[in-house]
């Protein structure tokens, strides 16, 4: 599910010409369709009401997935990107790795939403 | 005829007759001195044949000239002075009328005029405000008893706004736009591509632009959106909650007088979930760690936003805590046709649908079970580049990257989309809010749905909508609502804000009981609207039916019963307010437990020290002579409340005798040994209840 997302939010494919970002998504699906750099951002809800970005360093040194702790959303909540995952991560394995890290209480898809104006008259 | 004329016409129709059957202060703006409305105390039968002769027994005895000219009920008449005795003021008059054996009560008969039309050029434009399509929200008739109170703040959770429309003018310029703030992140790559205002959070909600270009779409970021112009959505979505209304320029808003608190969450190609859901804490005034707390918490939070998928825990956890705080989150359906999309999928919001004119689906709205309600989503009958008939105008910009010119949208650029179907309904919500300060998100939610108008019944050739589940493809054209996939039916300002206007009935008790234990149910922090008052209380047991135990204190705000050794009780509190209006809540009582779905404490909310009025009217009325000064008449005696207690949901005689003697058994019981439970029931219900106000509720168990 996780590794769908890599369309979405890549920054080191955004660097790249678009045409070989393409080429380059296009390989992971087909070649590595379970395997991605990056996974979908997530929310991470903490166990305690402590400093995020510190509280996300040590979860990534625990855990071995890289993370990188975004904006804040409560005392307990805060974005945080993951990736670019080692070599024979995938992100589903990532993501059962960091829910069962003791400082995190739960995990959920930071989803994209758009404004709701109607496509077309009627 | 000028659609205002009619208005003007109906609303000056509506309200002599209304105001004239009740009595009521309502907003008076002209008095007519030389009138009364008398209610006998015995019928008028035939009234044609009396009335003239009660008119003149009743001159005779008040010593002036009077003249009966209409019947208004059986009991009910207007009499008039006669114009050329003004020796004595009708204040005078009035007051002999009143001491009258035979009268059972006297006002004036005032003048009245529709005072909220507002002077909006482009208001009557605004379709959805008024009354006369099937799906028009009557925000027109709502406005005669609020415009809305300048304390009550909508938020509006968008891509930002332009606060230089003139419109939509900041709180300090005189307009209603509050500071807001900005809450796109950057990406973390460092980039502001989303924010494309470069920065991340930041303190200004200015809507740049949020244009995509087919160079845009080359990146992964964007791949996922359509190239498109700037749609300055938070723009158009804030004028139809907020635009400054009854200055004689462009359009009017939902409300006239809440204020708006932009919360930019949206940027080029949408928002993150951890933005919006940021966004939407501080909007109400929880804290956002490295954001400065929100002065201005508002009530009322719009989302005209969403994407397929199911209610995060992160959304329902978050609902939850502010459905605790009161606040109620509007959100827009979507618009493919399907199930609600996330967050109107979420418990504990309004989910709003949008509507055809006449009251059926439109099209592309999503529905099921859902949908709190429907609003106008617009449409526009015409399609092939003609007028729109039935756009939502509000405020925008023409700029299609970049701010360029503002202007309003209208039948040539026309709006619609469920996005505008909610803010609609967060403007009823803001007027609700502002007639009673003591409404939570639960009482809310239920008042929108109580004061919708049913839908129509299902109209020749269009199909009846039916649950998403049951559809094998979207339904994406017109459809017949039912409330089973639209919600309770389609908004009305009007009917909510009468909804709204009801009392809030609170009861607070112990969670738990002992079988044979006396519990108090305590309704003393049970809320009435601004300006009013609960003045009764009525207990009764709803089952069982037979041989049902006896309620002490049964017309007093502090009830109590004898727990059941087996089975449950089920007991109703209704409470009457001042003007008669009444809410009511049932409370189970079983063997070992309490519960009741009303809240334990309403009264919480504070009304401004003056309720603004209705502004001055706008349509020049017909010039009334005033040639003495205005009297002012007592109210209108108010039928026989309930039996009451005190003022202010207090005690009275009736409570002390209840507490008396629960305070005697409760002794006795202990004397005798039994459970522990009535010790604990009775520390923490002393016998000094009356003035427990300050007591801490939550020492009362919860429910």
């Amino acid at each position: 599910m996780y590794s769908l997302a890599v369309l979405d939010g890549v920054p080191a494919l955004a660097r790249l010409p678009s045409w070989l970002a393409v080429l380059t998504l296009v390989g992971c699906a087909v070649r590595q369709p379970d395997t991605a750099a990056i996974c979908v951002p997530v929310i991470v809800e903490l166990t305690s009401p402590v400093a995020h970005k510190p509280a996300v360093a040590e979860i990534a040194r625990r855990t071995g997935v890289p993370l990188t702790a975004g904006s804040a959303i409560s005392a307990l909540s805060v974005a945080v990107a993951v990736g670019p995952l080692p070599s024979g991560m995938t992100c589903d394995s990532a993501m059962t790795r960091l829910r069962a890290d003791r400082a995190i209480r739960s995990i959920s898809a930071d989803v994209r939403r758009r404004a709701q104006p109607a496509a077309r008259p009627e | 005829m000028n659609i205002r004329l009619l208005l003007l016409l109906a609303a000056t129709a509506t309200s002599s007759s209304l105001y004239a059957a009740d009595g009521n202060g309502g907003e008076a703006t002209v008095t007519t001195p030389y009138g009364f409305i008398v209610q006998y105390r015995d019928t008028l039968d035939p009234p044609s044949a009396r009335s003239k002769a009660r008119a003149d027994d009743l001159a005779i005895r008040v010593h002036t000239k009077l003249r009966a000219t209409r019947a208004i009920g059986p009991r009910l008449q207007a009499i008039d002075l006669v114009p050329d005795d003004t020796s004595r003021s009708a204040t005078d008059v009035l007051r002999e009328l009143r001491l009258d054996p035979r009268v059972e009560y006297v006002v004036m008969d005032e003048r009245r005029q529709p005072q909220a039309l507002p002077n909006d050029p482009l208001f009557v434009n605004q379709w959805y405000l008024q009354a006369d399509q099937p799906a028009a929200i009557n925000a027109a008739g709502a406005w005669n008893i609020t415009t809305g109170e300048s304390d009550v703040v909508v938020a509006v959770l968008d891509t930002g706004i332009r606060y230089d429309h003139p419109d939509l003018g900041r709180t300090e310029n005189g307009g209603r736009m509050l500071p807001g703030y900005d809450f796109v992140s950057g990406e973390s790559n460092g980039g502001f591509l989303v924010a494309n205002d470069n920065s991340g959070r930041d303190p200004d909600p200015s809507d740049p632009g949020d244009w995509i270009t087919s160079a845009d779409k080359n990146l992964p970021l964007f791949a996922n959106c359509d190239t498109s112009n700037s749609s300055w959505h938070g723009t158009r979505v804030a004028g139809m909650i907020a635009a400054s209304t009854n200055n004689s320029a462009g359009i009017a808003g939902g409300t006239w007088g809440a204020r708006l608190l932009p919360v930019r969450v949206l940027g080029k190609c949408g928002g993150r979930d951890s933005d919006i859901l940021a966004g939407m804490r501080w909007a109400a005034g929880l804290p956002v760690p490295g954001v400065p707390d929100n002065p201005h918490p508002a009530k009322v939070l719009n989302l005209s936003l969403g994407s397929s998928g199911s209610c995060s825990a992160a959304y329902a956890q978050l609902l939850s805590e502010l459905n605790g705080r009161g606040v109620l989150v509007v959100t827009s359906a979507g618009n493919d046709g399907g199930e609600a999309s996330v967050p109107a999928n979420c418990p504990g919001v309004v989910a709003v649908a949008g509507l055809r004119h006449v009251g059926t689906k439109v099209g592309f709205s999503n529905l099921g079970a859902a949908i709190t309600l429907g609003a106008p989503g617009g449409n526009c009958v015409n399609t092939g580049g003609q007028a729109c008939l039935f756009s939502l105008d509000t405020t925008s910009n023409s700029g299609t990257t970049g701010p360029g010119t503002d202007f309003y949208t209208d039948q040539f650029r026309p709006n619609f989309g469920t996005s505008f179907a909610a803010p609609i309904v967060s403007s009823i919500a803001a007027l609700m809010a502002s007639v009673n300060r003591n409404l939570g998100t639960v009482q809310l939610r239920a008042r929108l749905r109580e004061g919708a108008t049913p839908y129509p019944t299902a109209n020749t050739g269009v199909p009846l909508c039916v649950a998403p589940s049951d559809s094998p493809t979207p339904q994406i054209s017109e459809c017949a609502c039912t409330t089973e996939v639209c919600g309770a039916g389609m908004a009305n300002a009007l009917g909510a804000v009468r909804a709204a206007q009801r009392p809030v009935v609170a009861i607070a008790a112990p969670l738990t009981t002992s079988p044979g234990q006396d519990v108090v149910l305590d309704a003393r922090d049970s809320g009435a609207a601004c300006g009013r008052s609960v003045v009764g209380y009525a207990w009764t047991v709803v089952s069982p039916t037979q041989d049902a135990p006896g309620i002490v204190g049964a017309n007093t705000a502090t009830a109590a019963v004898t727990a059941p050794t087996d089975g449950s009780l089920v007991l109703r509190l209704t409470i009457t307010d001042d003007q008669g209006l009444e809410d009511s809540a049932t409370v189970n009582v079983g063997a070992g437990f309490v519960s009741s779905a009303a809240p334990m404490a309403a009264n919480t909310g504070v009304c401004p020290a003056v309720v603004s009025p209705a502004p001055a009217p706008t349509p020049t009325p017909t010039p009334t002579p005033t040639p003495t000064p205005t009297p002012t008449p007592t109210p209108t005696p108010a039928p026989a409340p309930a039996p009451s207690s005190s003022s202010g949901g207090g005690g009275g005689s009736l409570e002390w005798l209840t507490l008396a003697l629960l305070a005697s058994r409760l002794r006795r019981a202990h004397r005798t040994g039994q459970s522990s439970a009535r010790s604990v029931f009775f520390s923490t219900f002393p016998p000094t209840l009356r003035g427990s106000a300050a007591m801490n509720r939550s020492s009362r168990g919860t429910l």
